[in-house]
């Protein structure tokens, strides 16, 4: 006579299960700039000698600051050909030219005119709110050319994407 | 020898499944520096419909893919997932302060058995962009979020 035997083998899976849903979207993100100028205000004055043949220079005379998240490029241009005469007497033949800006940190002046100079490039701003600034040195040469008087010039500073 | 061996196969059923609902389109536009410099939310973006009449069960949400223009590098996280509100009473480990979406599993919320007789619960997000700023290059970006309800 034979036994049978019978094993029973219960064998548990463990498993999570597992169910799931998407969703989908989009950034759509444009060339986004901005430049703000501080400074500017004060006005070079030509007492001297020395100030007709050598020019004033006034370092640090406007701060920028740019926000950008492409590359950049600041143009800066003078408004008009020449200055405009602000008080009696004063020349109104003194052309735009006898103004240069450099950056203070480097680079040699350059002369305005209503074309615009190339003050300054950068690379984006990257992960900063604050953006990145520089300083603006500027030069007045005008020479013996001009009556003495007082005078005023527009300059528009344009930032672009490079 | 028998060997009985027993695998229960689940899958998504009527009763118990997870329903991602969206609620407007999730597109961001970028195109200020207001909008760069801050956060952008879209309101009720999303819900999840949770049903889990076998047992309880946990939500998790994760950046699933992102797709970007050249010149990017991916900052830390900037897409979060923010609850606002449910009609859940059967909730637990919810998380209501933002959750910031990276490639591995973020636990949302866990939800209790489901009586047999309930119907699913409503879990309402809002979607936040917080942009890393000037990093954040021109051009379309696409993103996709995985929702997952895991069952013991």
């Amino acid at each position: 006579m034979s036994i049978l035997v019978l094993f029973f083998s219960a064998t548990t899976v463990v498993a999570q299960y597992s169910f799931s849903g998407n969703a989908n979207g989009t950034i759509s993100v444009s060339a986004i700039q901005s430049i703000s100028i501080i400074g500017g205000t004060t006005i070079p004055s030509l007492s001297s000698l020395d100030d007709y043949f050598n020019g004033v220079v006034m370092s640090n005379y406007v701060t920028a600051t740019i926000k950008s998240n492409v590359s950049w490029v600041v143009v800066v241009q003078a408004q008009n050909n020449y200055f405009t005469a602000m008080s009696s007497g004063a020349s109104t033949n003194m052309p735009a030219s006898v103004l240069s800006l450099k950056t203070s940190s480097s680079g040699t002046y350059l002369s305005l005119n209503t074309n615009g100079i190339n003050l300054k490039t950068g690379n984006k701003t990257g992960n900063s709110i604050s953006g990145t600034n520089f300083n603006v040195d500027m030069k007045f040469n005008p020479g013996f050319n001009f009556k003495g008087g007082i005078y005023s010039i527009a300059l528009l500073y344009t930032l672009t994407p490079q | 020898m028998l060997l009985l061996l027993c695998i229960n196969a689940h899958s998504q059923n009527q009763s118990n499944y997870i329903q991602i609902n969206l609620n407007s389109t999730l597109n961001f536009l970028i195109t200020s520096p207001n909008n760069i410099e801050s956060d952008q939310t879209i309101q009720n973006a999303l819900t999840i419909q949770v049903m889990s009449k076998a047992s309880n069960c946990s939500i998790y949400a994760r950046l699933n893919n992102l797709t970007y223009p050249s010149g990017f590098t991916v900052p830390s996280p900037f897409l979060k997932i923010d609850w606002t509100n449910d009609n859940s009473n059967k909730d637990y480990n919810l998380i209501t302060a933002p959750i910031a979406l990276n490639s591995t599993d973020q636990l949302l919320f866990s939800q209790k058995k489901m009586p047999s007789a309930s119907n699913y619960y409503s879990y309402y997000y809002n979607l936040i962009l917080s942009p890393p700023t000037y990093a954040l290059v021109p051009g379309s970006y696409s993103f996709n979020i995985l929702f997952t309800m895991t069952q013991p």
